[in-house]
């Protein structure tokens, strides 16, 4: 994978659709919203 | 260092440089030498986009801020992943498809080339001063490590590194940047599990964590509304998506990333990378240096880790005597924390918080007297933590590995930089201004000795940077006087439809002058620095503009 990178131009490019991403968007969110509660919840239970 | 340790330095160094300096075939045209022919795979871009945000400052100063001041540090990424989506929503696709080269160009399109020149100047100006201290960190543990001069280790760093960056381009970057990236991870891991090894047998991982969190080192949320609080959830959900939003977004170190992608998809998908990930990277780093700390309660640590300032004082009477009572209150802690660990109780637990508090009241007489003896009244060896620990601590080969994953963090942030300030010369002011008509040829050649220029003004920089205290605070300080007035003007350009050229000039300078005048009279602590300078520049920006009357027939360029 690594060892050969040879630049590929000009080659068709298909964008995903806007539904898509926005469907990625909302998962990033949420999956911040859920790592920093478990960080929470790390610091409390060690620290208490 | 043993002959394992140097051979895996040396060949590290060896293969990164070749590694680097292959790509020229790929770079004879101006496009493949900036922009790799917007070509490259969003893992690959993804990989590169961590690796020059995650310089050796970030493990060198981090896992020493974990040591000292706990995980709180971790705060200051919780704004990254919004910022990270608010950017694929907007500068991705817009910068992408206006076919740029540097993020300044568009501002000509949509202002005048007043107002391109002077944020590509702000750029330079910050971002040249920034690598400086980039190259600084990984020669301070160098010097201690190899034991050779500052200097040599600064010009050894910055100076390979511009060789394969003006050699090979944006490929070069992008291609080095994933090796180095697996080598960091591989490093972190490796020093993670030799850490716990190497706590005492009755200690396992989990009494550590409760050494650690009894002494608040562990604290990742907090809600404080304090703006002199350096670190809290807000100062890291909105200050720091400030930060983000500009260093991602208008710093031509990370948009040059993005715009080397095969497509917009591709494009983004390298963001969100980094929004998955930093969070847990970045804990993992602070987890080292607490599991750092977790392991000094049971071995001595260095009174003080910085061992040139310790050897001026330490003949002293004043610091022989401290140092009689260091040896005292550590083994008195030792002693709380195996009680603790033994029998987690209220009572274990207070009589190890309060010997780890008198434990750090007798370091800290060191420290000021080291302040007081030597005249440094910024001394802090809070950077020194780590590679000493290394250093005394880890096995063979080992020790090699973490000098190895330092010199890559450091390498792959010069070498974006470097790339980024080389790019912004070439495109935003020789082409723009001196030759615009010239080959392709001529600028590849311009942009490669643009590259070594900076890359040994980034070396002069640097060894006037050695001292400034925490240096990932330094960088960040440094950034944020002009990150929030930069994401002004871009918001001005892209959202704001009233605004106008002499409204976006005089609103930057409004916002610079506004962050200086906050650091200079305020006490706010310097991540709220990018939302003043942000909101400053928005608002003088759109009031000047106000004050402009169009051309009959003016229309707002379109991307």
């Amino acid at each position: 994978m690594m060892g050969s990178h040879e630049t590929k131009i000009n080659e068709p490019v298909e964008e995903l659709p806007d539904a898509w991403w926005h469907k990625v968007y909302t998962a990033v969110i949420f999956t911040t919203i859920v790592v920093i509660l478990l960080l929470w919840a790390f610091s409390n239970h060690f620290s208490s | 260092m043993k002959f394992l340790d140097w051979a895996i330095v040396v060949g590290y160094l060896v293969y990164v440089i070749w590694d680097g300096i292959r790509m020229t075939k790929n770079s004879g045209n101006v496009e493949g030498y900036f922009l790799a022919s917007r070509s490259l795979p969003w893992w690959a871009v993804g990989l590169s986009v961590m690796a020059t945000q995650l310089s050796a400052i970030t493990l060198v100063g981090t896992t020493g801020q974990a040591y000292s001041d706990g995980m709180r540090f971790l705060q200051f990424y919780y704004g990254l992943p919004l910022a990270m989506v608010i950017l694929c929503v907007t500068a991705v696709p817009f910068f992408y498809r206006a076919k740029v080269y540097t993020a300044y160009e568009y501002l000509e399109r949509r202002f005048d080339a007043k107002t391109r020149s002077l944020t590509s100047f702000f750029f330079l100006l910050s971002r040249g001063l920034g690598v400086g201290v980039i190259i600084a960190a990984p020669s301070v543990i160098l010097s201690i490590v190899l034991g050779w001069s500052e200097i040599a280790t600064i010009f050894l760093i910055g100076l390979s590194t511009t060789i394969y960056t003006m050699v090979g381009g944006v490929q070069a970057v992008t291609w080095t940047d994933v090796k180095q990236m697996v080598i960091i991870f591989v490093g972190l891991f490796v020093v993670l599990m030799v850490i716990v090894s190497q706590f005492p047998p009755s200690v396992s991982l989990i009494d550590g964590l409760y050494l650690a969190g009894s002494v608040g080192k562990l604290e990742t949320v907090n809600t404080s509304f304090d703006l002199t609080e350096k670190y809290t959830i807000w100062s890291g959900v909105i200050a720091a998506l400030f930060l983000f939003l500009s260093y991602f977004g208008c710093d031509q170190s990370q948009v040059q990333r993005f715009l080397t992608a095969k497509s917009v998809s591709e494009g983004r998908t390298s963001l969100l990378m980094s929004a998955f990930l930093k969070i847990p990277m970045q804990f993992m780093i602070l987890l080292i240096g607490v599991l750092v700390f977790v392991f000094y309660q049971f071995a001595t640590p260095p009174m003080i880790f910085n061992s040139v300032e310790e050897a001026k004082v330490e003949k002293t009477v004043e610091y022989q005597q401290i140092r009689g009572q260091y040896e005292e209150v550590h083994a008195k802690r030792e002693s709380a924390a195996l009680a603790f660990v033994e029998s987690q109780n209220d009572q274990t637990r207070q009589n190890y918080v309060a010997a780890d508090r008198m434990f750090n009241e007798t370091r800290k007489k060191a420290v000021d007297h080291v302040k007081e003896a030597t005249g440094n009244k910024t001394f802090n060896d809070v950077n020194y933590v780590f590679p000493v620990f290394v250093v005394q601590n880890m096995p063979m080969g080992v020790i090699g590995l973490i000098i190895a994953a330092i010199f890559a963090a450091a390498m792959s942030s010069i070498s974006a930089e470097l790339n980024a300030l080389a790019t912004a010369t070439t495109i935003d002011f020789y082409r723009r201004h001196f030759k615009p008509n010239a080959l392709d040829g001529h600028y590849v050649a311009f942009g490669r000795i643009a590259t070594l220029v900076w890359g040994i003004f980034a070396c002069i920089v640097a060894i006037y940077a050695t001292n400034l205290g925490s240096l990932i605070e330094v960088v960040n300080k440094f950034g944020s006087f002009f990150y929030g007035s930069l994401l002004g003007v871009f918001v001005l350009a892209i959202a704001v439809k009233r605004a106008r050229a002499r409204g976006a000039f005089f609103g930057l300078l409004f916002g610079v002058a506004s962050v200086w005048i906050a650091s200079s009279y305020t006490k706010i602590e310097f991540l709220w620095f990018n939302v003043v300078g942000c909101l400053v520049t928005v608002l003088a920006g759109y009031l000047i503009s106000l004050t402009v009357t169009d051309e009959p027939g003016y229309e707002v360029p379109a991307n």
